[in-house]
């Protein structure tokens, strides 16, 4: 495949799928609009299950857990979003120290 | 002119010791010493695991726990042994802890609480090698508040799922770190079939994957979770059909919820002094996209965090169901907050074990002035032990009770504890046919029946009283408070009054 050649998902082979979904990467905006939408279906999915089978019967408790379910699953998905569609590689894997003594704690709470 | 020289002589010094540091200097460097240590290491690893055994040794001999489904666990066991049929304790279904708790039942509440004790200390250690690997510090400190978290604590000294689900999730993500990923996802399956909710952890899991593309590594992640946890569920699959996947579903109060998650998960004052802490780290919150960017395993964390909060929302029976996120948050706060606020964090959550306030106002926290009430109370350990030792109590009461033969009465919450702790001397056997929409069918459906005739039931309807009637037994319920212990009341009117304790 010639360099900055990107494959079309439409061509329904495996391996140029596969080729095009480990090139895929969007930027920050619309990867978290992706995955934040997706997120706020699952919410919104979950709270309709709960109306239909009377989970949630009171209009109290309709809004707040709906509420509380939407917003959870769209940050579930803002977070899905950011990591898999526009994940940051300027140094590969930066959280998993390979060394046996892993002291200096790269990334993690100082002082 | 000759200039006169001249000798100087220095006269020297006294040699005594070093002036030594001053003394809240080496409280700090001492703090910094202990917030920095490798638990993962044989010597911190043995003093920890000592502190961790002795602090939950007053705890082990306290019944099976202050939930009445860890009873419900026990009597699985008793019946598979005296009928050899399994029966879950509850739907979904906890297969992999009841078998386990079957095999060593025979040894009573020491023995399976000790177990779940051992797997928890097992689970701190894969917890201090996760945070050695992922060089997040101070990992001494994240170690010791996993440890003594009273949440986790009071559940590693009870016979139930949620350490040895957490435990085994834990591993899983451990070995999710060293990109075995197959393995990861068997453990992740056993995890599951410990406590249900932990397949769910796949999907964080697998962020950690997807980001870096690995594919084939995903499809092994999740088809190993799959088909272990498909495998270990196959017993109750086989009996129940897809209704194993039925559940208690209703909501309770908000009030209840409120406090479920503030009181009953951390205590008030830890509860109260983390969103303090936590609206003090705000500004930090611009940074976490970054961060989630940058680095899957805080993605993952945080994502799994906020799935377990979900889960909780959307059935917030019991703080229990917050232990899974338990570790995970930890590591994001670890990220979030600046380092003093992390070590007041971890330092607050702990005390709570012991400490905590509540308002002594007539009008409860209804009234602004209740600020004004606000008086010292036992921590959520030391509730956790009066709270075990008077469900145990009550059961005394019920069995010593003037309750006369050929009675019926109706315990509710305390009849599986009721049940277990005099399997001896009741016989205990089911008053209806079985069916599979039954959430618990050896605690829901059964009698314990005494050698006066005397019945001891969960719930009935008013049908069942009537039947009951019809036979010639009187029906009772029960009342319980601190103050004037247990009281018996015979109930009259099947249609008029209720049939369970207050």
């Amino acid at each position: 495949m010639p360099a900055g050649h990107t494959p079309s998902p439409f061509s329904f082979r495996p391996r140029a799928l596969l080729a095009w979904a480990r090139a895929l990467q969007l930027a920050p905006l619309p990867a978290a609009l992706v995955g934040g939408g997706a997120g706020l279906l699952v919410g919104a999915a979950m709270a309709i299950t709960m109306r239909a089978s009377q989970v949630i019967s009171a209009r109290y408790q309709d809004w707040i857990a709906a509420a509380g379910l939407l917003i959870l699953w769209g940050l579930i998905g803002l977070v899905a979003g950011l990591t898999v569609l526009a994940p940051l590689n300027e140094d590969a894997d930066p959280a998993v120290c390979d060394t046996a003594d892993a002291s200096g704690g790269r990334g993690a709470n100082r002082a | 002119m000759v200039a006169e020289t001249s000798t100087v002589h220095t006269i020297p010094r006294p040699s005594g010791p070093p002036a030594s540091p001053a003394p809240l200097t080496r409280i700090r460097t001492g703090l910094d010493r202990l917030f920095a240590l490798d638990f993962t290491r044989r010597p911190q690893a043995i003093v920890l695991a000592l502190l961790f055994v002795l602090s939950r040794a007053s705890q082990l001999n306290l019944g099976y726990g202050a939930d009445a489904d860890a009873w419900r666990v026990a009597i699985t066991g008793h019946w598979f042994w005296e009928h050899g049929q399994f029966y879950p304790s509850r739907l979904p279904g906890y297969p992999l802890h009841e078998l386990i708790t079957t095999l060593i039942i025979g040894g009573g509440w020491l023995a399976t609480n000790t177990a779940t004790m051992l797997v928890a200390l097992a689970g701190v250690f894969i917890f201090a090698a996760i945070v050695k690997r992922l060089a997040i510090e101070p990992k001494g400190l994240l170690t010791l508040t996993y440890a003594f978290t009273p949440l986790l604590w009071n559940a590693s000294t009870v016979t139930m799922d949620y350490m040895w689900g957490l435990t085994f999730t834990l591993g899983a993500y451990l070995l999710l770190i060293r990109r075995q990923y197959l393995l990861a996802g068997v453990v992740l399956g056993i995890a599951a079939g410990f406590r249900p909710v932990s397949i769910a952890f796949a999907g964080p899991f697998l962020l950690v994957v997807v980001r870096g593309r690995d594919f084939g590594g995903a499809a092994r992640l999740l088809g190993g979770a799959l088909g272990t946890a498909a495998a270990v569920f196959a017993p109750i699959w086989w009996r129940y059909g897809t209704r194993f996947l039925d559940f208690a579903d209703w909501r309770p109060p908000w009030g209840e919820t409120a406090r479920a998650l503030g009181v009953e998960a951390l205590g008030l004052m830890p509860a109260v002094t983390l969103g303090i802490l936590l609206l003090l780290s705000l500004p930090r919150l611009r940074l976490v996209p970054g961060w989630v960017r940058r680095d899957g395993h805080f993605a993952a964390q945080l994502a799994a965090t906020l799935m377990i909060a979900a889960v909780f929302v959307r059935l917030p029976l019991e703080e229990g169901y917050l232990i899974p996120a338990a570790p995970f948050a930890l590591l994001v706060v670890a990220r979030l907050f600046r380092r003093p606020l992390l070590v007041t964090a971890c330092v607050v959550v702990v005390l709570g074990a012991f400490l905590d306030i509540h308002t002594a106002s007539s009008e409860g926290w209804r009234s602004p002035a209740a600020l004004l009430y606000l008086r010292p109370e036992k921590g959520r350990v030391l509730v956790d032990r009066a709270l075990r030792q008077q469900r145990m109590q009550v059961a005394d009461e019920t069995w010593t009770s003037a309750l006369p033969d050929n009675a019926v009465v109706t315990m509710g919450y305390y009849y599986p504890i009721f049940a277990e702790m005099y399997h001896d001397r009741t016989e205990l056997r089911f008053r209806e046919d079985f069916d599979p929409r039954v959430i618990g069918p050896l605690t829901d459906i059964t009698e314990a029946v005494d050698q006066r005739n005397r019945v001891f039931v969960w719930l009935l309807t008013e049908g069942q009283v009537r039947e009951y009637r019809r036979r010639g037994y009187r029906t009772f319920t029960m009342d319980y408070r601190s103050t004037e212990r247990l009281t018996l009341e015979e109930t009259l009117n099947p249609a008029l009054e209720r049939y369970g304790p207050r």
